[in-house]
């Protein structure tokens, strides 16, 4: 393919895409979309993309950034509990 | 005073939470369903301790020895406590723990969770108080039902390192929802990450400088897509980056970083100039592996401080996207 474009034809083209190359994700629903449904044609595209990209983001360390805490763990000669904290947890009953 | 109670949920009581869960709204304040979302919110901590996604578990040691604590060894239960509910986390391999984290001793309970020598025997979270807690610093933690569905309700497989549906956060261009409760003042509370990285040390002071980096990211992400409905994962890339940053951002360990202050920058230029054009409609086929370099950099304040590196950086990232694209026309 000339300078990396895939000329589809429509919907059917783009499915027949994916299924060739596998792009359905396992964990996406994975029958095609319809050929008649070009809202989805964006939905598609990601479906495909997600698929091709799973295995070069579970490379990357800190892809995720629900479980990305950029801290270290230090060993702390001194922690309290601040007043703030204090006071409400008094104000529960502590 | 009243003992703790184990309240394991049983399976109709977590479909029944599933039930309730479902007819909230988008974003619903913790103080608006104190009891609801500390259930939530318990059950999220309590899925994740021990396993892949516990975030807290790498920080937990063992007082005399100073080793960690294996994550294995992690356990939790559901308690309630005066109509609280909470989780309770303990170690099977130590009764002396400590936890190497800054302002950590404020989530805990002090009545429930110590030692008489001060070593934490076990970590006694109630997330009604640690959110009253979270407000005396000027921020509302907050259930979001979009992230909740896919972690605390959603699929996992505890095989993958990650929860098996995290790719929502790209594909659903969460920085956009992540920038908007930021602005607000507002936290998500739904696990260990929330806990730790966000709450744990949270500071008024400091985010009023960040409510007003959210603002900035929010509107310049509203305005790259305003006039694409649904946009490529290859066109999400560079947004995703901006929230990975402004996660970082608010963090306490972080809050106020330079370094991070200028790849943002760098970042939101590269928006606003669309470097990678908003309706780009392409398949990505591959991650780019720049976008590490350039979390690995915001985190270096050395690297920060040279704008030509960072933008050096950011130039890769986006060379990266446009060559691992595969265009398709209808």
């Amino acid at each position: 393919m000339k300078n990396n474009t895939l000329k589809s034809f429509g919907m059917a083209g783009l499915n027949a895409l994916a299924i060739a190359l596998n792009l359905f994700p396992a964990h996406a629903n994975t029958k095609p979309a319809p050929t008649s449904d070009l809202a989805s044609q964006p939905e598609a595209i990601n479906t495909a993309s997600i698929k091709a990209i799973e295995s070069t983001w579970l490379k990357i360390p800190g892809a995720c950034k629900a479980a990305g805490f950029n801290a270290q763990p230090i060993a702390l000669k001194n922690d309290f509990i601040s007043a703030q904290a204090a006071a409400v947890y008094q104000s529960f009953g502590a | 005073m009243s003992a703790l109670e184990t309240h394991p949920f049983t399976a109709r009581a977590i479909d029944r939470l599933r039930s309730e869960f479902q007819n909230l709204s988008d974003v619903t304040l913790f103080s608006d369903i104190p009891k609801l979302a500390s259930e939530i919110t318990s059950l999220g901590i309590l899925r994740e301790i021990g396993g892949p996604n516990d975030e807290l578990a790498r920080f937990i040691f063992d007082a005399p020895s100073g080793a960690l604590v294996p994550r294995e060894s992690l356990k939790a239960e559901i308690i309630k406590w005066n109509g609280f509910t909470g989780v309770r986390i303990w170690s099977t391999q130590s009764t002396r723990l400590e936890l190497r984290t800054p302002s950590f001793k404020d989530l805990l309970h002090p009545l429930f969770s110590y030692n008489d020598d001060g070593t934490i025997q076990q970590l006694v979270l109630f997330p009604e108080i640690i959110s009253r807690i979270a407000k005396t610093q000027g921020v509302d933690t907050v259930i979001v039902k979009r992230w909740a569905s896919n972690t605390i309700f959603g699929g996992f497989d505890s095989s993958k390192g990650f929860y098996q549906t995290n790719f929502w956060e790209l594909e659903n261009n969460d920085t956009l929802l992540f920038a908007d409760l930021t602005r607000k003042g507002q936290v998500a509370f739904l696990g260990t990450h929330d806990l730790i990285a966000h709450i744990c040390g949270i500071n008024n002071k400091s985010w009023v400088l960040l409510k007003q980096q959210a603002d900035l990211v929010f509107h310049a992400i509203r305005n790259y897509f305003k006039n694409v409905d649904k946009p490529s994962i290859a066109s999400m890339i560079l947004p995703y980056t901006i929230g990975v940053v402004l996660d970082d951002l608010a963090q306490p360990p972080t809050y106020g970083s330079a370094s991070h202050f200028a790849f943002l920058d760098v970042l939101l230029d590269s928006l606003y100039c669309q470097a990678i054009a908003p309706d780009l409609k392409t398949i990505l086929t591959e991650f780019p592996s720049g976008f590490e370099h350039i979390i690995t950099g915001s985190r270096n304040q050395e690297i920060g401080k040279d704008r030509y590196q960072v933008l050096s950086l950011v130039e890769t990232m986006i060379a990266q996207i446009k060559q691992h694209t595969l265009a398709v026309e209808f």
